[in-house]
């Protein structure tokens, strides 16, 4: 079964990868119910696919941002543990091709999880980091949480966020608020068999998207776990069982939970605020089998095919 | 004396300080105060903390090494325990900040505070008084004064600060209510005289350069006497300083590269390059740290030049930062600095941790930073004292290289 992906992978773009990866899982007796459980359907999944090859071909491949970088590093990652195989991976010939991915730091976590075939060393031009400010970087446990932010507080990243934003309060709400309460969500929605882990990456300059974005600093929070809905279901459960996904992200980013005490649940508002009102900018979050995003005061949102885990790709604009 | 406002007798006389860094009980998280997950154990270290102090006691927490509080950590750890404080669940006790770097945090934690509606007192690295998490600016400004100036008066307030007779009147008693201050009355002529309630001046003295005062007395003990060592073929030291036996506490090697690298903030150096030794490497490297730069070092061969370790290079045009454990007699810092050269970089500076030739070694063109100076004792070959007594001359230490001035 292969999975071929678009010559530019951008956000839409990615989807359809999505689309096609969860065609697969389709193709087996087991199907996702809607709000069901995400540990209980890869229980289900796992004894069907386990063996079988599912490869990557991104042989075509010729641009792909941030976001889609971290995607398919943790759909590898996924699809390595559904199927007990290393996720034979047919990558773009040479290392021009390549380097987009080495910029963001992709081909230090393939290993991981994939194999390939395709020689040549991995480009590794240390050119980019004058531009990257932080490459794919894995999240396993709150301990890591900690040297990420750290690293946004050196003097080197803190210069160049306080500079592009001509604002060092809003250098310091990147790291303090956005970047330290998505992260630390992480290893607290992980999965129950699996040690909770994600990704972030952050990007300063000249967007890597064909989109007409202006310049912007872009960040994205990957993970696999056990989704939005199921984390806030296990604190609320009276009040989330009759919501769906959608509702409860939705909820999540507007309004909030209950104040039981535990003030740091208010974190998704104040990272969705703080995006708005300080920086305006924009924001997606995908998670399971929905997703909400933020365009300056607008809120859209809607189903989306099953992926486990939730996603932010976050645009925070400035002015040159 | 008695206070006028109210029942308030919370006046820290008592001069029992705690100092402590709050990033100690953190073992991984060591710059940065962003933990959720172990927010309830981290809070009941520093209540056992606090409450271990008499009556009246300060627990101060140290934030030199803190790059980042985030909403969380605020949230779980820091606004509950300031909560209980203030409300005297502890005590006659207080908690207050010191080398706060407003930088880092400019208006995050002020806000969280607000917005969980505590305060907390910090003193910035220049030691002025700053009180956090107050809403409203005329009583920030007014417990500010009066913490700055250690006493002031409602008729000084009132002038300094352009409000009536009644807004000051109502900020002072809620201030007094709310433990930040203390009231007097000058028995001699009745005046009423505006306190804080936390000795400041004490605090000033005992906690901060806290760092510092530590590192000075570490290096004290790291000294050598009565030895001789060749320096260079030229110099022979008849005082060492084994600064690697400091630099064995990672944290305190942090906090001191922390001081210095600090100093060169708005330089920004691509890159940190020292010598292949042990105690500049662990320095340096936490200074590239501090920077985020990238760390780079270099062995200095006998004939004084310094090559590039393998895989190691420097970029035309890069920023450097010259860094080093301890200046003896320049010679390492010279090579280094004719490899950036040759490597068309450019210099931002030098810095070290100790300078022990006692301000001999100068490098004009540079600016150039150290945490400590000594002078121990450097003789040329000619007039070592230890040379004459025939003591054994030990030269396994890859330091400076002669230069003769």
């Amino acid at each position: 079964m292969e999975i071929r992906f678009p010559s530019e992978l951008s956000e839409g773009a990615f989807e359809e990868v999505l689309r096609q990866w969860t065609n697969i899982l389709m193709g087996t007796p087991a199907s996702y119910c809607a709000e069901e459980s995400v540990d209980s359907y890869l229980r289900r999944v796992k004894g069907i696919l386990d063996k079988d090859r599912i490869i990557f071909n991104l042989l075509d491949v010729r641009f792909a941002g941030l976001y889609e970088i971290a995607m398919t590093t943790i759909l590898g990652e996924f699809t390595y543990y559904l199927t007990g195989c290393r996720v034979p991976t047919v990558l773009p010939r040479n290392i021009l091709e390549r380097s987009f991915m080495s910029f963001f730091g992709f081909f230090a976590h393939f290993p991981s999880w994939g194999k390939t075939d395709s020689g040549g060393s991995m480009p590794n031009d240390p050119r980019w980091k004058s531009r990257m400010m932080l490459p794919l970087k894995r999240i396993a446990s709150s301990t890591h949480v900690g040297p990420v932010v750290h690293t946004l507080k050196t003097t080197r990243i803190s210069t160049i966020l306080s500079n592009v934003f001509h604002n060092e309060a809003k250098a310091a709400s990147l790291a303090e608020i956005i970047v330290s309460e998505l992260l630390q969500n992480i290893p607290e929605h992980s999965r129950r068999d699996v040690p909770g882990h994600g990704y972030c990456a952050i990007q300063v300059g000249k967007p890597t998207t064909p989109e007409p974005w202006r310049n912007a600093v872009e960040i994205t929070v990957v993970d696999s776990g056990i989704g939005i809905r199921e984390s806030v279901l296990s604190r609320y459960p009276e009040l989330v069982r009759s919501m769906t996904t959608q509702q409860c992200i939705k909820r999540g980013f507007e309004a909030g939970w209950p104040d039981d005490g535990d003030k740091h649940r208010g974190g998704l508002i104040l990272v969705a605020r703080t995006i708005r009102n300080e920086f305006r900018g924009d924001m997606e979050c995908r998670s399971v089998n929905a997703f909400i995003r933020t365009i300056g005061d607008s809120i859209i949102s809607g189903d989306r095919s099953f992926f486990p885990g939730t996603q932010y790709r976050i645009i925070l604009p400035y002015e040159v | 004396m008695a206070p006028v406002y109210g029942e308030n007798k919370n006046i820290n006389n008592d001069v029992s300080i705690s100092v402590i860094d709050p990033t100690d009980d953190l073992p991984n998280d060591y710059t940065t105060l962003v933990t959720r997950a172990e927010g309830e154990r981290i809070r009941q270290i520093w209540v056992s903390k606090l409450e271990a102090l008499p009556d009246g006691g300060t627990l101060v927490l140290d934030f030199s090494s803190v790059f980042a509080i985030d909403h969380s950590f605020v949230a779980e750890v820091l606004a509950p325990i300031l909560r209980e404080t203030a409300n005297g669940e502890h005590g006659n006790r207080w908690i207050v900040g010191i080398n706060f770097d407003q930088r880092r945090s400019p208006t995050i934690l002020n806000t969280d505070l607000i917005s969980m509606g505590v305060n907390l007192l910090v003193f910035d690295k220049t030691e002025n008084p700053l009180w956090l998490g107050i809403a409203d600016e005329a009583t920030q400004r007014v417990v500010n004064m009066v913490y700055a100036n250690n006493k002031e008066t409602p008729e000084h307030l009132q002038l300094l600060l352009s409000l009536d007779r009644k807004r000051i009147s109502s900020i002072i008693e809620e201030l007094v209510k709310s433990r930040h201050i203390v009231v007097e009355t000058t028995p001699d002529d009745g005046l009423k005289v505006i306190k804080p309630s936390i000795d400041s001046n004490t605090i000033r003295t005992k906690g901060m350069n806290n760092i510092l005062h530590e590192f000075r007395s570490r290096i004290r003990d790291a000294i050598e006497k009565g030895c001789h060592f060749e320096l260079s073929p030229d110099i022979h030291a008849t005082e060492y300083l084994h600064l690697i036996q400091v630099f064995t506490d990672a944290r305190l090697t942090a906090k001191v590269a922390y001081i210095v690298a600090e100093r060169f903030r708005k330089d920004n150096p691509d890159i940190v390059l020292t010598i292949t030794t042990p105690a500049a490497m662990a320095f340096s490297l936490c200074v590239a740290d501090y920077h985020g730069a990238s760390f780079i070092c270099a062995d200095i061969n006998d004939t004084g030049d310094a090559i590039l370790h393998p895989g190691m290079s420097i970029i035309r045009d890069s920023k450097v930062l010259l860094a080093i454990d301890v200046i003896a007699t320049g010679w390492d810092i010279s090579a280094l600095l004719k490899l950036v050269l040759k490597e068309h970089a450019s210099i931002v500076g030098i810095c070290a941790a100790v300078d022990v030739s006692g301000g001999k070694v100068r490098f004009p063109e540079y600016k150039y930073e150290r945490i400590e100076s000594l002078q121990l004792g450097q003789y040329y070959v000619s007039s070592c004292p230890a040379c004459r007594e025939k003591l054994l001359l030990r030269s396994s230490i890859p330091v400076s290289r002669g230069m003769v001035r």
